[in-house]
């Protein structure tokens, strides 16, 4: 990871109070802050000043969170985006994903949380374009997964799950070799953290093992982190 | 109102055999008004006028109360709809300011140094209001998302349950195993754990002593029964728990958003079950849940 130092992140808010607040909170986490109010300013500021991430609100006036990512996308433009989404259904998480998102957070947050992000952002393997977590379809050995059409094959025969479980899997194979936690996994496929879904996790882990054949003792593919959480431990590689 | 469409045709039954009866023990006398008449006749047309009036009165009343039930029915999905509108706006509108907020008390938090200021104070109630936020919008999710149905090994699931709330020694399970076991039943199983836990967790909240919790197959139907013997819910209060954001009047000293009833009830609904609450103040409660094995 570059030294936080290094670091310069735009913040796009169409609120100031949220904006000037996240913008203060990550200067005292010594990144470099650019801030812009709307979309459009955000594309000139991204081509001027190339931040490192782009923490976007959605609804914007002018040009909204979604068309910028799209346009930034549409150029290649592979800087990490974190979406403020401010619509919780599940579906619309997926959404920003597909329109390029690396990450989003869910408002009400609080500055340690998108901290948490930025640095797991930060710390995201770096490969030359299109990053892992934004392919279409998901390779690792003999298993593959479509991320638009939620289908998932084992040795070219595929397998059905159900949607969590796919979420699961899906979430887990973008970042391969990572630790996701039960909460983390249950904020981004559930959409709700709730005391009563840790186990719920577990029970869409154990519908994944036994579709795909794995074993937590020896897996080939999710491997258990006691006390921590879950990590795809396969190479995973653009489809 | 069905018991005048019986009268209708109990009438017109004995009218007529009224009319076989005259005509057979009476002469060939006729009945003079201004013109002659049969006296069998004459009965028959009487009761067939009479039942004819039974039975119309009969299928307009129930055609007016079908009517009715309609209307009120559509009435109160209409309203469901707008406060489920509503409630979706609310939450809207509140995460900005409430994001703004958190996101200023740490940085206030941060030059006021560190934890035990008044802002930790704040911070906490902030945090209250984020976790309803959080319980209004699971609420508008629920009703709009889409069931994930699978087969739920109700043991299991409730087994979870009492492993989840962390208090064995307080829940007695019991659950149906003779003449059979309970079949597994068709249900989203996230939103099932959610609803019984909530209910579990109500009795422990409420309750200092231990409490049962009942599972048995019935025709067609799964039951759970969670029973405890706490402070109960005062009788006019009963139809309200269910009510968003409604917390009893002798809970107030107790934590709680007043939502948990309010998913249990839509959780229920939407595995079209239902939900019963019985309770005596200071005796105790029982909530007893009924889920049809039949989905469709």
């Amino acid at each position: 990871m570059a030294n936080q130092d290094e670091v310069t992140i735009l913040v796009v808010d169409d609120e100031d109070a949220i904006r000037s607040g996240l913008a203060a909170a990550l200067k005292r986490a010594r990144f470099q802050v650019i801030e812009a109010s709307n979309g459009v300013d955000a594309l000139s500021l991204v081509e001027k000043h190339r931040p490192d991430i782009i923490v976007l609100d959605i609804l914007m006036p002018e040009m909204d969170g979604r068309e910028v990512c799209r346009r930034l996308r549409q150029a290649e433009d592979w800087t990490p985006v974190i979406m403020l989404t401010q619509i919780d259904a599940t579906g619309e998480k997926i959404s920003s994903l597909e329109e390029g998102a690396d990450d989003y957070l869910n408002k009400p947050f609080d500055s340690y949380e998108i901290i948490a992000r930025i640095k797991a952002l930060l710390r995201r393997q770096v490969v030359a374009g299109r990053p892992v977590q934004l392919a279409a379809v998901l390779v690792s050995g003999r298993l593959s997964l479509e991320r638009e059409t939620h289908r998932v094959w084992l040795d070219g025969d595929e397998i059905t799950l159900t949607t969590k479980a796919f979420g699961v899997l899906a979430h887990l194979m973008s970042r391969p070799n990572m630790v996701v936690s039960r909460e983390q996994l249950l904020d981004h496929v559930w959409g709700w953290d709730d005391p009563s879904g840790m186990r719920t996790v577990d029970v869409r882990i154990a519908e994944i093992r036994r579709k795909l054949g794995d074993t937590a003792t020896e897996p080939e593919f999710i491997e258990t982190i006691p006390g921590e959480g879950y990590r795809f431990i396969g190479d995973v590689k653009a489809g | 109102m069905k018991r005048l469409g019986w009268f209708g045709v109990g009438f017109l039954i004995t009218g007529t055999v009224g009319a076989f009866i005259v005509r057979l023990t009476s002469s060939d006398r006729l009945l003079k008004f201004g013109f002659q008449i049969d006296p069998a006749i004459l009965i028959l047309i009487i009761t067939i006028l009479v039942a004819l009036i039974f039975l119309s009165t009969s299928a307009i009343l129930r055609w007016r109360d079908k009517h009715v039930a309609n209307a009120l029915r559509q009435q109160v999905a209409v309203q469901q709809e707008e406060q489920r509108r509503f409630i979706q706006r609310l939450d809207h509108e509140l995460k900005n300011p409430l994001t703004a907020i958190q996101v200023q008390l740490d940085n206030l938090q941060e030059a006021a140094g560190g934890e035990g200021s008044p802002i930790e104070d704040v911070r906490i109630q902030a945090n209250r209001l984020t976790l309803l936020t959080r319980g209004l919008r699971r609420l508008a999710d629920l009703e709009t998302r889409t069931l994930e149905m699978e087969a739920v090994d109700v043991e299991e699931l409730l087994n979870e349950v009492v492993e989840l709330l962390q208090a064995p020694d307080r829940i007695q399970l019991d659950v149906q195993r003779l003449p059979w076991t309970i079949p597994p039943i068709e249900g989203d199983r996230e939103l099932l754990l959610l609803a019984f836990r909530n209910i579990v967790d109500n009795a422990l909240k409420y309750s200092a002593d231990s409490l049962q919790v009942r599972a048995r197959h019935t025709s067609g139907h799964l039951i759970v029964e969670v029973i405890d013997t706490g402070r109960g819910i005062p009788s006019d209060e009963l139809p309200m728990v269910t009510e968003e954001l409604y917390r009893g009047s002798n809970v107030h000293e107790i934590n709680g958003s007043g939502l948990g009833l309010s998913m249990v009830q839509r959780i229920i609904t939407r595995h079209r079950g239902s939900l019963e609450l019985r309770s005596k103040e200071d005796q105790g409660t029982i909530v007893t849940i009924q889920l049809p094995y039949e989905q469709n």
